[in-house]
């Protein structure tokens, strides 16, 4: 399969997840019981996470871009996802030319994974930029900060669900990450 | 030249990241606009697909909780009817058939005439003989029309604007700006319309809806406490005699038809600055569990814009007359 494939289909199979089944996860009960804010994960970021790490800027910007508005599009969020996104996608460089040992352009091909770059760096890049994310993404939609503790219960809650689901998806696709591809 | 031009190479990943997120607020503003109509919408043909599929999946383990609201529904409206089987219904009826009284004394003289004219037979029609009463005569049409409708696709989570998905749209009769209820109160309003599907803004979102409480005190209603639960009616009159667990109702200014519940009171706050009641109303519509909702389109809606539209241009039209002199 080749690389361009994969991250297509991987586009799809995260907006499904993420429309289809994690925002119906607010409509339950048990997910804000009384007074706790409503939250969403959102794990259709991992997309720009798992980007080749040699992607072009540029590239990843106009790709998160066309995630956040297709993901938009499907919530009726206007345009907050794709702010968000691409806020994050400009973020990514930054946050993961520091996390990984080696230069850039020596990881031709390869996807920041937890085969490529192990636990604990994954989770801290996928963390700080999940963060950034659901910041700006809270930001824009809540418009004011007259309740700063409402926004850092719903920040913190939906990033500990997010971050848990990014692990879960690790962790389902891991068989596939260990396989090589050259192209 | 060349160093704008190496400039621009230099600083090609900023002037981008700026240019994308310069359209993305354009789009947040558009979208927030009180006139809607923005293209990203879940009313699209492709995302109303895909969310009647995921519905298609998920209704059919609702059926028994769907087959229980239903049954209440049928009940509650059985029992509003038979409170009017005796009465004289013309005033206050709102139902799709047209209402019909019957004019005995224009039926006493067509039957005379019927007698006295040697060229038609003076045998009465089957119509006439099928109602005894006379000539039928309509009074005058319902003013609303209910169109039932699947909610597909729900959010309670957005702090702003909350959006539903129906699986009802223009080819259904469904038009922008219909105010949208269910068996157990108001839901919303239209805001974009497609072929086959349409969003609404739900109560859950930044607009008012005018509501009574007991007794026909106005006030504003308003959602503001970020819990898909409650709601906060303001300025209420100060006088007004209201207790806990009373219910608000619209009124005949909101887009609604007048009379749907909006909630119940379960917090009274007093304003004096402003001589107002705060009421916090628990809403009788639980929206985490929307299944169906009726699209209420109002026959008389259009005549009665136009004649506030047409008021308001001779109001203004005087002013400016007054201002001018």
């Amino acid at each position: 399969m080749s690389i361009y494939l994969r991250n297509f289909l991987r586009f799809l199979a995260l907006i499904g997840i993420q429309v289809l089944l994690l925002n119906k996860l607010s409509l339950r009960w048990w997910t804000s019981p009384n007074g706790f804010p409503t939250f969403t994960p959102f794990v259709y970021p991992l997309f720009i996470l798992l980007l080749p790490i040699s992607t072009p800027v540029w590239f990843v910007l106009i790709s998160g871009f066309g995630l956040g508005l297709t993901v938009d599009m499907f919530m009726n969020t206007g345009g907050i996802h794709a702010a968000a996104c691409v806020f994050m996608a400009f973020a990514r460089m930054a946050v993961l030319k520091p996390i990984l040992p080696r230069k850039i352009y020596e990881y031709k091909n390869l996807s920041p994974s937890v085969k490529t770059m192990n636990w604990t760096p994954f989770m801290t890049y996928s963390s700080i930029l999940l963060f950034l994310h659901h910041l700006a993404y809270l930001l824009l939609d809540i418009w004011s900060l007259h309740a700063p503790l409402y926004l850092v219960i719903k920040l913190l809650a939906s990033l500990v669900t997010s971050l848990l689901f990014v692990a879960l998806y690790s962790l389902l696709f891991s068989n596939s990450i260990n396989t090589q591809y050259k192209d | 030249m060349v160093k704008l031009i190496q400039l621009i190479r230099q600083y090609w990943n900023v002037i981008l990241f700026v240019l994308l997120e310069l359209i993305c607020f354009r789009l947040i503003v558009k979208s927030n606009s009180m006139q809607g109509s923005d293209l990203i919408n879940s009313s699209n043909a492709l995302a109303g697909f895909f969310y009647e599929k995921q519905n298609d999946v998920v209704t059919y383990f609702q059926l028994r909780t769907v087959n229980k609201e239903l049954l209440a529904e049928n009940a509650r409206l059985h029992n509003e009817l038979s409170g009017f089987q005796y009465f004289d219904t013309l005033q206050n009826v709102s139902a799709k058939v047209p209402l019909v009284v019957y004019d005995t004394v224009k039926a006493r003289k067509d039957s005379a005439l019927a007698v006295n004219d040697s060229t038609q037979s003076a045998k009465p029609t089957i119509v006439q003989e099928l109602r005894p009463f006379g000539n039928p005569k309509i009074v005058g049409y319902a003013s609303y029309t209910y169109i039932a409708a699947r909610v597909i696709n729900n959010s309670v989570v957005n702090d702003r604007n909350n959006y539903i998905t129906i699986n009802r749209g223009a080819a259904d009769g469904i038009r922008k700006d219909m105010a949208v209820v269910s068996s157990e109160g108001i839901v919303g309003r239209v805001a974009d319309v497609s072929n086959h599907y349409a969003t609404i803004i739900s109560v859950l979102s930044s607009r008012n809806i005018s509501t009574q409480i007991a007794g026909g005190n106005i006030g504003v209603t308003s959602w503001s406490n970020n819990s898909p639960d409650f709601v906060m009616m303001s300025q209420v009159d100060i006088r007004t005699k209201v207790r806990k667990g009373d219910t608000a109702y619209t009124t005949s200014y909101s887009v609604y038809p007048e009379n749907v519940p909006v909630g119940t009171v379960v917090a009274i706050d007093t304003y004096k600055v402003n001589n107002s009641l705060n009421l916090k109303l628990r809403l009788s519509n639980n929206f985490r569990n929307l299944k169906y909702v009726y699209v209420v389109k109002d026959n008389l809606g259009t005549e009665r814009k136009d004649l506030e539209k047409a008021a308001a241009a001779k109001e203004k039209a005087a002013m400016d007359a007054v201002h001018k002199k």
